[in-house]
């Protein structure tokens, strides 16, 4: 049992806790650059920051220092920097700016990891690309009071580096959205309305810009630069496709990035091995892949945006419409047949199986020629009929189109349930209400 | 030192075994053909597909290995892994136009997720290959930095035809992609199928991240299209001339890259290209002649000078209106009293001043006074008068305040040109 204590304590605590962090607060980042449309700036910051952590660590020689968030940084807000300056002074679309920017950036890291390796020094590429979630371990001592010593300054001065900068890395990002969060806010939704408040939309670019690259860079060295883009971007995304508001937004994409890490690193740690293979698969390709699943079930079952609900929506209003048609029809034919004129009844397929759903709702009876509304339908096709007459009459009295170019239009018009077909007065009562071909508009 | 220079200069022509040679040429036929492509993709806004479509292509490859490994093929095959690639890197293309379908996810949310879910399952399956044992996965490595090193003159050739032919096919396409790059609807009115150039256009754009993958590498090939069309970009105005220059430079960058990568140890070719095109960037980025930097810096800074110059000119001038042209030629005006010249910066009015000395409009007088020439009275009158009739034609027309003039008929005066002129007599005139 204190085996498997002290495994889970120096091996999967301190790999979950950096993770945890590092998703979080490249979630919250994430939601911030999405609601801007830069979600490409991640990307690009992420490729960018390779210089610095690769030349802060070619100068202390030591990875995952405070020197190497520095240096990431650095070269994170300079990257930021060109890739405005390279978009307004060149005039070049940003998209194209950005890829200039950090490929270049990029390839000066690729190019100093292998000028160093010539030097003997160990910093593997692969490593760097990949990220080493499973490197981040604690080694605290075993002692006879063991899972208590384990909160000794002792044993606490042992844990990784690369847990605490995650940690205080998410402590930072925390504390600025919660100072700034109105002008964060304001920024991202209207950035020339905060302008003329008097807000520095540019000063909460850059600031922000910094979250990015803390974000990154705290996330680089357990992920890899490119898995910290599924981190910046799939959880947030995930979580736009259930809300429209910001404070939701954040903690739902929190949510989504906490169940990412957890399961995605028992899938790629754990699972393996249950299942019998010899080892484990990477961590944190699992958690990009599991956070990508997230994002297109998101995409696929969400109650409101989601493509399922949305074609859900589209079938029960395309089949409303095809009722409220053959309620107007049959409408129609009754009055037709109150004035001695053939109606004709000639029912397509698709229009049998919409009689059929009426049918059942009790609102026609009898079928082909004999099919007539119920009281219940009358009263329907009556309101239907009594809507498209009266846009006809609007169309012609107030729009001042033709009599003859209304009944297309007003076909449309007489479905939308969110508009409220117009109020017509006639100076003869209500009675007297005709539309524009002299039917009688019904009450 | 020596040795490398020597191995550089055997590399650049050409005389480097075969194997380099070929290489390097086939490395500058795929930077030509990236930097043609490149254009049309800078075009269309689709660079950044580019960029999702090469990530993408790492779990093809990794599946593509795990299969030829499985049925005893030869692990480093290039055809099987490069279909695999394709496989990978279309459905990725495919599923960003799927994301974007839902209406709610912006075009740069779609292609980062894409980009790095499909680049994180490559990861995955690149640590299960590992735990196989099967094969070194070592060969699958170099696909993500590019290392000219472990390519066959085989893949070069195949990677040289590719160029060739998707330099031909965009010869071919010019005139589609140009119409439909500039004005979509008014191509498809023109009866020009939208939907069948994207698709012709993002089969290039993998077609060369595909033969770009040996020697650039997944990460970098995506600057192979960007930075040369980006760079062309700043010395011409039409798309003819920008394919050229485009291909021009992606092919030289591909040339030198690849020969101080094959020259100089541990120098990733990708990375190489990438900062050999760099550096055409920002020598065009600064130097070009028209959207250069510096060009339009210079620009800019003449015309605050001149701006300047006119308006010191034109309160000269004003402050002698009442009196006689005899009395003009002769009168001298203190500097320090005119306001242009008092609150006006010290970078800008000295220059300003030369420049109308140097025009012959001012004579400059000891003790900080100065002459209005007859050249320089005839020239702010021409000032004066674009700027009384700009401000006579707003007060007219543009319904402005009496008080309003002056700051846009200030600034008019630089701006009107003779037809202008014209114009604005008859209008006041009428």
């Amino acid at each position: 049992m204190d085996d498997l204590l002290y495994n889970f304590v120096s091996f999967d605590l301190p790999a979950l806790i950096t993770a945890l962090a590092s998703a979080i607060s490249c979630a919250l980042v994430g939601s911030y650059l999405l609601l801007r449309r830069q979600a490409m700036m991640g990307d690009a910051i992420s490729h960018a920051v390779l210089p610095g952590i690769v030349g802060a660590f070619l100068l202390t020689d030591t990875r995952g220092g405070y020197l190497t968030v520095l240096g990431a940084g650095i070269a994170g807000l300079l990257a930021a920097l060109l890739i405005e300056g390279v978009r307004r002074l060149g005039r070049v679309e940003s998209g194209a700016a950005m890829g200039v920017v950090f490929s270049i950036f990029f390839a000066l890291g690729v190019l100093m990891i292998e000028q160093g390796s010539a030097r003997q020094i160990d910093l593997d590429a692969d490593c760097i690309l990949h990220g080493q979630l499973e490197g981040v371990f604690w080694t605290p001592e075993r002692a006879e009071n063991f899972p208590l010593n384990l909160f000794t300054l002792s044993s606490l001065r042992e844990l990784p580096t690369a847990a605490v900068t995650a940690v205080s890395a998410l402590f930072v990002t925390l504390l600025t959205i919660i100072l700034l969060y109105k002008e964060l806010r304001l920024a991202s939704f209207d950035g020339e309305f905060a302008k003329v408040l008097g807000f520095y939309p540019g000063g909460l670019y850059a600031v922000l810009m910094l979250l990015a690259s803390t974000a990154v860079v705290t996330s680089f060295q357990s992920v890899g630069p490119i898995l910290v883009v599924s981190m910046l971007v799939c959880p947030p995304a995930t979580a736009r496709m259930f809300t429209d508001r910001l404070l939701t937004q954040l903690t739902l994409s929190t949510v989504f990035a906490i169940i990412s890490v957890i399961f995605g690193y028992l899938l790629g740690a754990h699972v393996p091995q249950l299942l019998g293979f010899s080892s484990s698969v990477s961590a944190a390709g699992s958690i990009a892949v599991l956070s990508g699943m997230i994002m297109v079930l998101a995409v696929i079952f969400s109650p409101r945006y989601g493509t399922v609900s949305k074609r859900l929506r589209k079938r029960s209003y395309r089949r409303g419409v095809e009722e409220e048609d053959l309620l107007g029809e049959l409408y129609r034919d009754r009055e037709r047949k109150e004035q001695r004129v053939e109606g004709d009844q000639d029912l397509s397929e698709h229009a049998l199986q919409t009689a059929d759903r009426l049918r059942q709702r009790g609102e026609v009876v009898g079928e082909g020629d004999a099919m007539s509304l119920t009281e219940s339908g009358l009263k329907r096709a009556r309101q239907v009929v009594r809507t498209h007459r009266l846009w006809e009459r609007y169309l012609v009295d107030e729009v001042k189109l033709r009599p003859d170019h209304v009944h297309a239009r007003a076909e449309e018009l007489e479905h939308l349930s969110a508009v409220t077909p117009p109020q017509i007065h006639s100076e003869e009562g209500p009675e007297e209400l005709v539309d524009p071909h002299g039917k009688k508009i019904p009450d | 030192m020596n040795e490398v220079l020597n191995q550089l200069l055997d590399a650049a022509l050409f005389q480097g075994g075969y194997n380099t040679r070929v290489v390097i040429l086939g490395t500058t036929l795929l930077g030509i053909a990236s930097g043609v492509v490149g254009c049309f993709a800078l075009l269309h806004k689709k660079t950044l597909s580019g960029d999702a479509a090469a990530h993408a292509a790492l779990p093809g490859l990794a599946i593509a290995f795990i299969f030829t490994v499985y049925f005893g093929g030869e692990s480093r095959a290039s055809l099987p892994l490069l279909i695999g690639a394709g496989v990978t890197s279309t459905l990725a293309l495919l599923g960003i136009e799927w994301l974007l379908s839902s209406r709610r996810l912006d075009s740069d949310t779609a292609s980062a997720a894409v980009l790095s879910v499909f680049f994180g399952s490559g990861i995955l399956l690149l640590s299960i290959i590992q735990n196989l044992q099967t094969g070194r996965a070592g060969g699958l490595q170099h696909f993500i930095f590019g290392m000219t090193a472990s390519l066959s003159a085989s893949d070069a050739l195949l990677a040289g035809v590719g160029a060739v032919l998707s330099g031909i096919l965009c010869y071919l396409a010019f005139k589609e992609f140009r119409i439909i790059g500039f004005d979509r609807d008014y191509a498809i009115t023109q009866g020009y199928s939208a939907r069948w150039i994207d698709l012709l256009l993002i089969s290039l754009i993998v077609f060369v991240t595909l033969i770009g993958l040996h020697s650039v590498g997944i990460l970098l090939i995506v600057s192979a299209l960007i930075i040369p069309a980006a760079s062309a970009r700043f010395w011409t105005e039409s798309l003819g001339p920008m394919t050229v220059i485009s291909g021009i430079i992606g092919g030289l960058s591909g040339y030198g890259g690849s020969v101080v990568s094959a020259a100089v140890t541990n120098a990733p070719t990708g990375a190489v290209i990438v900062i050999v095109s760099g550096l055409f960037f920002l020598v065009s980025f600064l130097f070009a002649p028209k959207r250069g930097v510096i060009a339009a810096l210079f620009r800019r800074m003449v015309q605050i000078v001149v701006v300047a110059a006119e308006h010191l000119l034109r309160e000269s001038y004003e402050r002698l209106e009442e009196l006689s042209p005899q009395e003009r030629s002769r009168v001298t005006l203190d500097l320090r009293n005119l306001h242009t010249f008092r609150y006006s910066s010290r970078i800008v009015r000295w220059p300003a001043l030369l420049l109308l000395r140097w025009q012959g409009m001012l004579a400059l007088k000891a003790g900080k006074k100065i002459q209005v020439t007859e050249l320089g009275g005839a020239r702010a009158l021409q000032l004066l008068r674009r700027n009384r009739l700009w401000g006579e034609y707003l007060l007219r027309f543009g319904a402005h305040p009496y008080t309003h003039l002056d700051i846009s008929a200030d600034l008019a005066e630089h701006a009107i040109s003779e037809k202008l002129l014209q114009e604005l007599e008859q209008t006041l005139d009428g």
